[in-house]
């Protein structure tokens, strides 16, 4: 019974944690942040969106307390993107192998749209910091 | 004897009297003359305030005006006719209006012709740049196409009447290879090139408090007229604080008013935006990304804070933050051009104008001959 309890005040307190709950852990990738973010949108899930997303200044993660506004932020885009189909491109990396900043291509067949997903890492995550859009 | 002295009093009588007469007749003539010509004038004056409220009015055949305007002159008749046609200033045509205004006084005419633009509105005085900012500008232009030559509504060159590319209140450099034109201080043209040529660019320019501390400051307005004009609803104006509730096509003045720290990440304007396009909160922080449309935007954009810039726009562009982007890099906008445009900025101006506040300041005049 207790190790149940552990076991849910544990969960809990992960999913209260933006950091832990997203793409924390050495696997995590430029490409799989930019996956979940668009997993987030096709299942309007803003709380996914918002922890894969980096603070405006590119020092950290998205606080929590900047939840709100990034939500509202992102309504436009979630609404424009939602159920349109990404065709993902290369991601490249700057710096080399300690590359800190990395760069997702995605396409937009149907909105005839290429984006350019600009990611930070912090700690063993990445983070997505800037979004480019190209209207063709 | 007698009769000889008689006579030449006579005559000397009748000389004086033809004297006075002429001296009267060349009075009266002058003082017809002048009331016909300030009658003239005046007239002309009230017809452009006539034209300034209504851009379309038209009086192909000489009609009569009203004799009433000027009631306490006398007896006085005034005829005019406005109508369309082109004059050649600088090896440029220009569309304006020919007024002929004919004003009969007693027995003296005079007739005043005017050419007026048929493009009203006006340039506020903060507009120095094709984008004009207090901030650094350094990462926000990218690699934009910027020229602060004068331009027509549709894109052609003009001779005369441009600002800088850039016009800045900081130090600039041009980190995304931009390529830059414009017109310097003494008038010369620029082509837009990369490097550009360092007189189309204005940077660190003392402002000294006088940068429009929000988007009525830009036109020397009082605070809230713009809002007030945009949630009026006039010639399509429209107010939002959320941008998905736009209406399309925007026009007139649109105000798109942020909570703070809410950027609008796709700023899609559609098809054939044009007027004054607002985005601005009270803390000054509000902040457009990824500005696009389908054709270009016609007119005025100010906002806090612009990033990705990928709009073309025929006008200008003004940033009031004196934070703008620091850290993000915008590398892939060199197919967006930013072209000044009196002529877009003009008629997105007009509509602020009030009616009824007659033509001075509104309607260009081309000449004024009497």
């Amino acid at each position: 019974m207790k190790l149940l309890l552990s076991i849910l005040i544990a969960t809990l307190l992960q999913q209260g944690n933006p950091q832990s709950n997203s793409q924390a852990g050495s696997d995590s990738t430029p490409l799989k942040t930019v996956e979940l973010f668009k997993k987030g949108i096709d299942e309007n899930d803003m709380l996914v969106i918002c922890k894969v997303m980096s603070d405006e200044e590119g020092t950290g993660p998205l606080k929590q307390a900047s939840y709100e506004q990034m939500q509202s932020s992102l309504e436009g885009l979630s609404t424009m993107w939602r159920a349109k189909p990404f065709t993902y491109g290369e991601t490249t990396y700057t710096g080399g192998n300690t590359a800190t900043s990395a760069t997702v291509k995605v396409e937009v067949k149907s909105l005839k749209q290429e984006v350019n997903f600009v990611l930070e890492k912090y700690g063993n995550s990445w983070y997505i910091f800037d979004i480019e859009i190209f209207f063709r | 004897m007698i009769l000889g002295a008689s006579i030449t009093v006579g005559v000397m009588n009748l000389q004086l009297n033809r004297s006075s007469e002429q001296a009267t007749e060349n009075l009266v003539r002058y003082f017809d003359g002048t009331l016909s010509r300030n009658l003239a004038n005046d007239a002309a004056s009230y017809v452009l305030g006539l034209y300034a409220d209504s851009a379309t009015l038209r009086v192909q055949n000489s009609a009569k005006l009203s004799s009433s305007i000027f009631s306490d002159v006398g007896d006085y008749s005034l005829t005019y006719s406005l109508y369309d046609t082109t004059i050649n200033i600088a090896k440029n045509d220009h569309e304006v209006v020919k007024l002929v205004m004919r004003a009969e006084y007693g027995k003296s005419v005079h007739e005043v012709m005017v050419y007026a633009g048929t493009t009203f509105g006006f340039v506020p005085e903060p507009i120095r740049g094709a984008i004009t900012a207090r901030g650094v500008l350094d990462n926000t232009i990218g690699d934009l196409h910027i020229d602060g030559r004068n331009h027509t509504e549709e894109g052609e060159l003009e001779n005369f009447g441009g600002v800088y590319g850039i016009s800045s209140g900081s130090a600039f450099t041009n980190k995304g290879k931009a390529v830059i034109g414009g017109t310097g201080e003494d008038g010369s043209d620029y082509p837009a090139s990369n490097p550009a040529n360092p007189l189309s660019v204005e940077q660190s320019h003392n402002w000294s408090n006088t940068f429009p501390a929000d988007p009525d400051g830009v036109f020397n307005f009082p605070g809230g007229t713009l809002k007030e004009v945009a949630k009026s609803g006039v010639a399509g104006s429209q107010y939002v604080t959320n941008p998905k509730d736009l209406q399309f096509p925007l026009k007139g003045v649109t105000y798109v008013d942020l909570p703070e720290g809410v950027s609008w990440k796709a700023a899609w304007l559609g098809k054939d935006p044009a007027g004054i396009l607002v985005v601005h909160n009270s803390s000054g922080t509000a902040r457009v990304e990824n500005i696009a449309s389908e054709t270009p935007f016609k007119g005025l954009i100010i906002a806090d804070k612009m990033f990705h810039i990928h709009v073309e726009v025929l006008g200008a562009v003004m940033l009031l933050s004196n934070s703008l982007e620091k850290k993000k890099i915008c590398t892939g906008n060199h197919e967006s051009k930013i072209l000044f445009s009196r002529e877009a900025i003009q008629h997105a101006t007009y509509l602020t104008s009030e009616k009824g506040t007659g033509w001075r300041g509104k309607v260009p005049i081309f000449g004024w001959m009497e």
